[in-house]
């Protein structure tokens, strides 16, 4: 009786907490797009048109409700999903339960009988990119340019090749190689529509990136993923630290210096000039 | 495996702030009015005056530094942002809250080295300064840790802690902005929490009467026992 | 005007036999008790010496009491500005080390030894740590004059004076000392009160005893440093600072505080002086060589109906006024001009007030070894050849002017010189009179003096003014909540860390 009324709390708390996007399109929006369209063809995941007809409803719900434990089963389809998208694992949706599955299965049958769904997608160009966009990436990327809709820029988290300076944050993975990883312009820029890990995606949630701005950083991640070596994160904070502890040391000087008058001892102090004295004398 | 990690999330970020805090304020209060000459800083300087110096100088100086950050950090995220536009200034910011933070580290272990080897220290340390002394190691080390590895603090607090806390605040906690984050950021938060909420059974209270009056008041105080009001009006004339 | 009531001193110096009775009396009542050991509310002083803690009266390094900036008066220590980055570190307190390190004796072990080829001692044991110590300093490690080429030759009065007078000091036949015994001197315009930065430390409204409130003391050791005459101490056991409270439940009982009471001497007096609180900042921003007056300018004549009708409209007692007319501190300080402010120049306007001693009569060996010759002209030596120089008193008791010293020490010698051809009669009464005239005094006062100075009851010392504690509010009060706030004795064990 009493665990209960411990752990409702925070039950209470999820369920307040993930009600927020029970409508499936919301939902979608939130959530799936990163890795997913609906007959805008693959980006990380698989195009989810007409998913409905190529795989059992039940085992959908299944997989969606938790795709690790799928995965972990040794479900050939789910490690052949797997293998599709390069070996990412679906992370669990925030908040999904059967009901919601179910929902999001629906509106899915839906939009697939659409002529074009509206999460068919961004359309990229792939004409390549001019060194203006690539500039223009790189000040979005330092924070140089604000984000229209007061996002953090990217190196607060981030870094890449070629930042200079101490380089930038390493709160988040290294994004030298993200154009390869998301597997192009089309997921590169569905990701950062909706970032699917759940701090990007809270952080992101309000203030989401805009379409002018995405290009641009698409470019320049394009163009990093260009970029021959990549430099291993250490020396950058090691050269913070030292930076750190000498400024520390600078500091603990300057105590010294300022509070040089300070009262060390008196009575010792007399006794051995005393004693220093005598000695001297004889 | 994951309902497991989630549940102990939210324990972490949703109920053990909203403890800390519940502790922190009505055991602070009910200490100062049922208790107040336990109010004190117990200082030990008497006892011993060189190391004294040497750890308490740079701990206060660093941690008052760091904790004024995040303070700014937690109220004013937007422009921290657009401060740190500037990379130079975000190095800056960065480097000077590194300096601090390790000024409050080394602090800190001067602090507990003279505990460990001063005698007459020693004969004035309770078990609860060692518990304090433990969490404020593992709060600083965590600190100076995030500092150096997981750069840049202060657009990243301002990112993606600042709402959190703030969804704290207004009773609507949600955790997905600390969830994801690493192993260091969360043992900071978490004993964060902890340390408040502690706070009000250790000698930190002294933090909570930190003296600012003093800088208002007249020099000379006066109390009068005959007078209307008495001591609690406590006429506080000047030296007029 | 604005007249206030003052419970104040004078410690005859002349009369004081530095047998620590006092001391003792205080530390049996008040300190003895853990983390107070180190503490002497009372102490006494063999001078020329360091004193406790050693060279207190060196505000070089102690930064006590006030100073002039830009004209106007500042704490030396930490005023506010300061206040806010040297909290953390006190950059002025002194440390255990340089008060001493309390103990006491493995006593047990006598009992306790195993049998053995050497008589067992009693090893001295750190009452902080309960280690065995070596003792490097004691509260009295000075007393008369031991180690002096260590204490007395550090005594920070001695600046000024002159080579021949310090090398007189040292030489055996001209070696002289007094005892000068201390306690907290109740000051008008106290360091320690305007330092607290929790305004812990105040002083009361009707006697101006400075009291340290332990509910509200919260270890910035402030107090510590701003006095300069380090009379506030830290219980490093409580966290918590203390002083001496001139034994308050006594006195508002009608008792002396133990000190007085217990002097074997009969060197203390008590009593109430009025001053004009309206003119402590303006004294205490004078130049050093007007302290000494106008100090004496604030303290008003109780016999003056002005001030007397002042005194009532300031809620002053009729009891108090009354006591204040037989107060002998009065006739020591302000009729007498006796009795002098220790070290007035830290501009904390002491209410303490000493009476200068008077020098051993001066004599040296005749050459054949037995008999011995008078040096100074008279049976009562000159003051200016004194042993001890003036110029040393006059550094401790009146900011340096020997002016002062003089004359207090010359109607000291008038006094002795007209009882002496009353008695003895070996001094002619013309010489008397002249001498009376000379040190600026009459026979009625001379005989006054001597009746305050050498026949003086418990009475005649101790004119303790009625506190009126029945009309006192904190009657209405929790008397535990009280007995915090009044600087002694806690309701909350003092206990450490939590």
């Amino acid at each position: 009786m009493r665990r209960t009324g411990w752990t409702a709390l925070p039950v209470a708390l999820l369920i307040a907490g993930a009600s927020f996007a029970q409508d499936p399109v919301a939902y979608f929006r939130q959530n799936c797009v990163s890795c997913h369209t609906i007959g805008g063809g693959r980006l990380t995941g698989p195009d989810l048109k007409n998913v409905t007809q190529r795989r059992e409803r039940a085992w959908l719900v299944r997989f969606i409700t938790n795709p690790k434990a799928v995965i972990n089963s040794g479900d050939p389809t789910a490690l052949k999903l797997k293998d599709e998208a390069r070996g990412v694992v679906m992370p669990i949706p925030p908040g999904i339960n059967r009901e919601l599955a179910n929902a999001l299965l629906d509106m899915i049958e839906k939009e697939s009988a659409l002529e074009e769904s509206q999460f068919k997608g961004m359309t990229i160009p792939t004409a390549p990119f001019t060194a203006q966009d690539i500039e223009r990436g790189r000040a979005l990327f330092l924070g140089r340019e604000p984000l229209a809709n007061g996002g953090p820029s990217c190196v607060g988290c981030h870094t890449t090749v070629g930042l200079g300076g101490l380089a930038g944050g390493k709160l988040g993975p290294d994004l030298t190689r993200v154009f390869e990883r998301l597997q192009g312009r089309q997921g590169l820029a569905a990701w950062m529509q909706a970032p699917a890990t759940p701090t990007m995606r809270s952080v992101f949630r309000n203030q989401p990136l805009q379409q002018d701005e995405i290009l641009p950083l698409v470019a320049y991640f394009e163009d990093r993923a260009k970029a021959p070596a990549v430099t291993p994160a250490g020396p950058a904070s090691f050269n913070f630290f030292l930076i750190g502890l000498l400024g520390s040391v600078v500091v603990l000087v300057l105590f010294d210096i300022i509070w040089k008058r300070r009262l060390r001892s008196v009575r010792r102090r007399q006794v051995m000039d005393a004693a220093k004295e005598v000695l001297h004398g004889d | 495996m994951t309902d497991t990690a989630q549940f102990i999330d939210m324990i972490l970020f949703i109920v053990l702030p909203y403890v800390a805090m519940a502790t922190f304020f009505l055991v602070s209060i009910y200490r100062y009015l049922g208790r107040a000459f336990t109010y004190s800083s117990v200082s030990s300087q008497l006892l011993e005056n060189k190391q004294h110096f040497w750890g308490l100088v740079p701990f206060h100086y660093g941690i008052l530094v760091v904790l004024a950050g995040h303070v700014i950090a937690f109220l004013f995220p937007r422009e921290l942002l657009l401060f740190n536009r500037v990379s130079l200034r975000l190095y800056i910011l960065e480097t000077t809250a590194l300096v601090f933070g390790l000024l409050a580290l080394i602090g800190l272990v001067s602090l507990i080295l003279r505990r460990i080897t001063e005698p007459k220290i020693r004969v004035v340390t309770t078990p609860m300064d060692w518990v304090l002394f433990v969490l404020l190691f593992v709060q600083v080390i965590a600190g100076v840790g995030i500092a150096v590895f997981y750069p840049w603090g202060s657009s990243w607090f301002a990112a993606a802690m600042t709402p959190y806390l703030w969804s704290l605040v207004k009773l609507q906690p949600d955790i997905q902005f600390v969830s994801g984050l690493s192993f260091w950021v969360k043992l900071h938060v978490v004993n964060a929490f902890v340390l408040i909420g502690l706070l009000p059974f250790t000698r930190l209270v002294h933090v909570l009467v930190a003296p600012n009056p003093y800088l208002w008041r007249r020099p000379q105080v006066v109390r009068w026992y005959r007078k209307p009001g008495g001591e609690l009006a406590e006429s506080k004339t000047g030296r007029s | 005007m604005n007249v206030r009531s003052q419970v104040s001193m004078v410690f005859h110096l002349d009369k004081c036999i530095g047998c620590h009775t006092c001391s003792l009396a205080c530390k049996n009542v008040w300190t003895d008790r853990r983390g107070a050991e180190y503490m002497w509310w009372n102490n006494v002083e063999t001078k020329p010496g360091t004193g406790y803690p050693s060279r207190w009266e060196d505000q070089d390094r102690f930064a006590g009491g006030w100073e002039k900036k830009n004209g106007r008066i500042e704490l030396k220590s930490t005023g506010k500005g300061k206040i806010i980055f040297n909290i953390f570190h006190n950059l002025h307190m002194p440390s255990m080390d340089d008060y001493y390190e309390p103990w006491t004796y493995d006593f047990q072990h006598l009992f306790n030894a195993p049998e053995g080829p050497d008589q067992p001692t009693a090893r001295p044991i750190s009452m902080v740590t309960g280690d065995h110590i070596d003792i490097e300093s004691g509260p009295n490690w000075d007393d008369d004059l031991g180690g002096s080429p260590v204490y007395a030759k550090n005594d920070p009065n001695l600046e000024g004076l002159s080579e021949l007078e310090r090398s007189q000091l040292a030489e055996i036949e001209r070696l002289v000392f007094f005892y000068f015994p201390r306690i907290c001197n109740h000051c008008l315009n106290p360091g320690c009160v305007a330092a607290c930065p929790s305004g812990a430390l105040y002083k009361r409204g009707e006697d101006g005893i400075v009291l340290v409130d332990q509910k509200r003391c919260r270890a910035w050791r402030a107090c510590i440093a701003a006095c300069p005459y380090k009379k506030v101490f830290y219980n490093w056991a409580s966290g918590k600072s203390e002083k001496c409270i001139l034994c308050f439940p006594r006195l508002e009982t009608g008792q002396a505080p133990a000190c007085f009471h217990s002097c074997v001497g009969r060197i203390r007096y008590l009593g109430v002086l009025l001053y004009d609180a309206s003119k402590i900042d303006e004294v205490a921003n004078l130049p050093r060589e007007q302290l000494v007056d106008a100090q004496r300018e604030m303290i008003l004549d109780p016999h003056d109906p002005d001030v007397i009708a002042a005194a009532r409209a300031n809620g002053i007692h009729d009891s108090v006024i009354e006591s204040a007319l037989k107060s002998p501190v009065y006739k020591f300080v302000k009729q007498w001009k006796l009795a002098l402010p220790p070290h007035i120049e830290f501009r904390t306007l002491p209410m303490l007030f000493y009476v200068p001693p008077m020098s051993p009569v001066m004599a040296a060996r005749n050459g054949d070894g037995d008999t011995v010759n008078h040096v100074s002209r008279d049976f009562f030596h000159d003051i200016d050849d004194a042993r001890v120089p003036l110029q040393f008193l006059a550094n401790l008791l009146s900011a340096g002017q020997t002016g002062k010293v003089r004359y207090a020490l010359r109607k000291q010698r008038a006094v002795r010189i007209y009882r002496r051809a009353k008695t003895v009669g070996d001094v002619g009464e013309e010489e008397a009179a002249e001498m009376l005239k000379q040190a600026d005094t009459t026979a009625e006062e001379a005989e006054a003096i001597y009746k305050l100075t050498s026949l003086c009851t418990f009475d005649d010392r101790f004119v303790i003014p009625p506190m009126h504690r029945e009309e006192a509010i904190e009657m209405l009060d929790d008397p535990h909540e009280r007995r915090t706030a009044a600087g002694f004795g806690f309701v909350d064990q003092p206990k450490r860390g939590a």
